[in-house]
């Protein structure tokens, strides 16, 4: 275990006046292979103790921080006694360097008057040596305690010296090894791992567990300057650390980012609580990326902040896929409505090649009047012809709802029967043709704030399931109705039912989602009432089902007037 | 004597026009829009052709051809884009409006030389 002749020597370099009978007892307790650890540092300090002649005798660690010692063994009238954990301030420990002994023969409760213990104790002189490790880095303290005013303290401290120096090595592999410890208590504390060098280890060990963190993390002075970052930080912006250490955000971001992040610290340490915000920055490839940072303040013993931390995640990928989603969110919109000009393609291109075959017709008649200098036929057809061509740039119009990105469509007000008409203008040769009567009920001179081509392909959308639907009825009739909403006067119904006897429950649950769909797959994309409910929902409205009388209602419920941010786009 | 052309079109203007534009020393052109009446004028009558719109109220034109007499050369004006009757023996041509005239009027000389 230990090897004596070498203790040996070293104790015979030490000269002390009278010390051979200690070393002899010293010599023996070392000989004695039974004992280990803190036994045999236990029996070492009795022998001390009693040839010192100290009331109470200490062996103890000092703790990370060197703030704190915690007694591995204390001695009272040279028998073992609870060990204590000491802040060193303000005792007589804190005096304490590594080339001296420290000797108080008496007066040490004046010297000490904030040391209550010493009091408590009825302590008058003290002594205390450091124990080092080889590198003369301080681990622990060595102290004794007397009741009377210390006699022949010089020999006493000599002997002291010596003794420090011959329980070093056992001293330290003891706190090497973590034994004064419990188990319990190193679970307590895992950062207390006993070692020589506390500090450096307790930074090493917060280094390497920021550094492996898979997040940014940084913390900053009052002043804004970055304290530390970890080499995530790093990453990205492809900085060194030394690059970053000292500066302010300024100095190292853009304009426009840092502001933000100082005011977001500024905040945290104004507020004293930890914060959440998303943030953005620009990494080393000029690209976006989307933090979301946790703030805390670092908040000193008086109760001020003094510094911020931050931990940053990395949330680009999902700010992405949200992104990407509301792309081909707003790209099956415009599908769905190309798929539903499908549909009415055919009765559209009939609408107005009727139209053109009047104007072709009536000119070529013109000609031949012209010819005959019959003016009276000739403006009876040039009148036909202007008409038609009314007609035909009326259904064009219609077409606008299919025909483009209608989502940055303007608030405008406009009247309940406008929109109806807007709709029933495109499907007019449908219903003619379905024999299919159009009844409009209530007062429709109501006005709304609506993004109008939006609110006319609803329209559509519900009449084309209508015109689907009454395909197997004897009755065909669409009614629509508009009312105030009897629950609030700011609300708009507008009531479309027609003369089916209502959709059954099974594809009630269902019809409002998206690709939901009752119709075979080349009639329908079955994205109709999903996209119509969504564009109700940007209006601050709702579309609901109804069975209204036994028949087929929906029930388009929209505000009078939209709040502020909507209604600026009128202006 | 003349020969009786029969247009059908629930467009009055359309019937109007086409009256007005195939009306000649060697036609005469009959317009209805409605189908009925056009049906009963046909089979009580000698008519050279019916020429007749698709999509008209309550019916189509392929169903109206079902309805007249043996023997009636019957087309089919529409503005229909992807409408394919060739297979129908009830129906003569199909004609895709808006039409020239003069197209109209060579499928009418035709008649002449085939009957």
């Amino acid at each position: 275990m230990r090897n004596v002749c070498e203790m040996g020597g070293k104790v015979a370099a030490i000269k002390i006046r009278d010390g051979t009978e200690l070393l002899v007892e010293l010599g023996r307790s070392l000989q004695n292979q039974d004992e280990k650890g803190l036994e045999s540092l236990t029996s070492q300090l009795k022998i001390l103790s009693r040839f010192i002649g100290s009331d109470y005798c200490c062996i103890a660690e000092l703790l990370p921080g060197s703030k704190t010692v915690r007694s591995l063994v204390f001695l009272k009238d040279g028998e073992v006694s609870e060990n204590q954990e000491v802040l060193l301030k303000d005792t007589p420990c804190e005096t304490l360097t590594p080339e001296e002994v420290c000797q108080i023969p008496s007066g040490v409760q004046q010297q000490f008057s904030k040391d209550s213990r010493l009091v408590q104790m009825g302590i008058e002189g003290y002594l205390g040596a450091v124990i080092l490790v080889e590198k003369g880095v301080p681990i622990g303290v060595l102290s004794a305690l007397y009741k009377h005013p210390i006699k022949a303290p010089d020999e006493k401290a000599q002997i002291l010296k010596v003794f420090s120096k011959l329980i070093e090595e056992e001293f330290s592999l003891l706190v090497k090894h973590g034994l004064p410890c419990s188990l319990a208590e190193q679970a307590k504390c895992p950062l207390n791992t006993k070692h020589p060098s506390e500090d450096i280890l307790w930074r090493n060990f917060l280094e390497s567990t920021l550094d492996n963190m898979p997040a940014i993390f940084y913390a900053k002075s009052k002043d804004g300057r970055f304290i530390h970052v970890n080499q995530e930080f790093l990453k990205p912006f492809r900085f060194e650390r030394e690059e970053v250490i000292g500066k302010t955000n300024h100095e190292i971001f853009p304009v426009e980012v840092a502001d933000l992040f100082r005011k977001t610290d500024l905040e945290t340490m104004k507020q004293k609580t930890a914060t959440v915000t998303e943030e953005v920055a620009i990494d080393h490839d000029g690209d976006k990326r989307f933090y979301r940072s946790y703030k805390f303040p670092y908040i000193d013993e008086n109760g001020e902040a003094y510094a911020t931390g931050g931990i940053s995640i990395d949330i680009t990928s999902a700010k992405r896929a949200e992104e990407a989603l509301e792309v081909e969110r707003s790209k099956s919109m415009q599908n769905a409505k190309l798929a539903s000009l499908g549909e009415l393609a055919a009765g559209v291109a009939h609408e107005i090649n009727n139209p053109l075959t009047i104007i072709l017709g009536s000119a070529q008649l013109m000609k031949r009047y012209i010819q005959s200098g019959d003016n009276k036929a000739i403006l009876k057809n040039s009148e036909v012809i202007i008409e038609t061509v009314r007609r035909i740039s009326k259904i064009v119009m219609g077409l606008r709802v299919y025909a483009r990105d209608s989502s940055k469509e303007k608030f405008e007000i406009r009247t309940a029967h406008h929109l109806v008409q807007l709709s029933t203008d495109l499907l007019g040769e449908y219903f003619r043709h379905s024999g299919i009567e159009i009844k409009l009920r209530g007062n429709l001179n109501l006005e709304l704030e609506v993004r109008p081509v939006n609110i006319s392909q609803v329209i559509v959308n519900l009449l084309t399931n209508s015109l689907h639907a009454l395909e197997r009825f004897e009755e065909r009739w669409i009614q629509i109705e508009c009312v105030e909403d009897p629950g609030d006067s700011q609300f708009v119904q507008l009531i479309v039912s027609d003369s089916g006897n209502g959709i059954p429950e099974k594809v009630v649950e269902k019809m409002f989602d998206p690709f939901f769909t009752t119709k075979p797959s080349y009639q329908g994309t079955g994205l109709g009432l999903s996209v119509s409910s969504s564009i109700l929902r940007e209006h601050g409205g709702e579309l609901k089902y109804q069975l209204l009388n036994g028949h087929t209602g929906f029930i388009l419920r929209l505000p009078k007037r939209q709040r502020k941010e909507n209604s600026q786009e009128v202006a | 004597m003349k020969k009786t052309v029969v247009i059908i079109d629930d467009e009055i203007h359309i019937v109007e026009v086409m009256v007005a534009l195939f009306e000649s020393e060697e036609y005469e052109l009959i317009g209805f829009h409605n189908a009925d009446e056009a049906v009963s004028y046909v089979n009580t009558h000698e008519v050279a052709a019916v020429f007749c719109d698709y999509r008209m109220p309550g019916i189509t034109g392929l169903e109206l051809s079902k309805c007249f007499k043996p023997g009636v050369r019957f087309f089919i004006i529409s503005g229909d884009l992807e409408l394919d009757l060739s297979s129908e023996n009830t129906v003569f041509a199909t004609i895709q409006k808006p039409f020239e005239v003069e197209d109209l009027l060579s499928v009418l000389e035709g008649l002449k030389h085939a009957s």
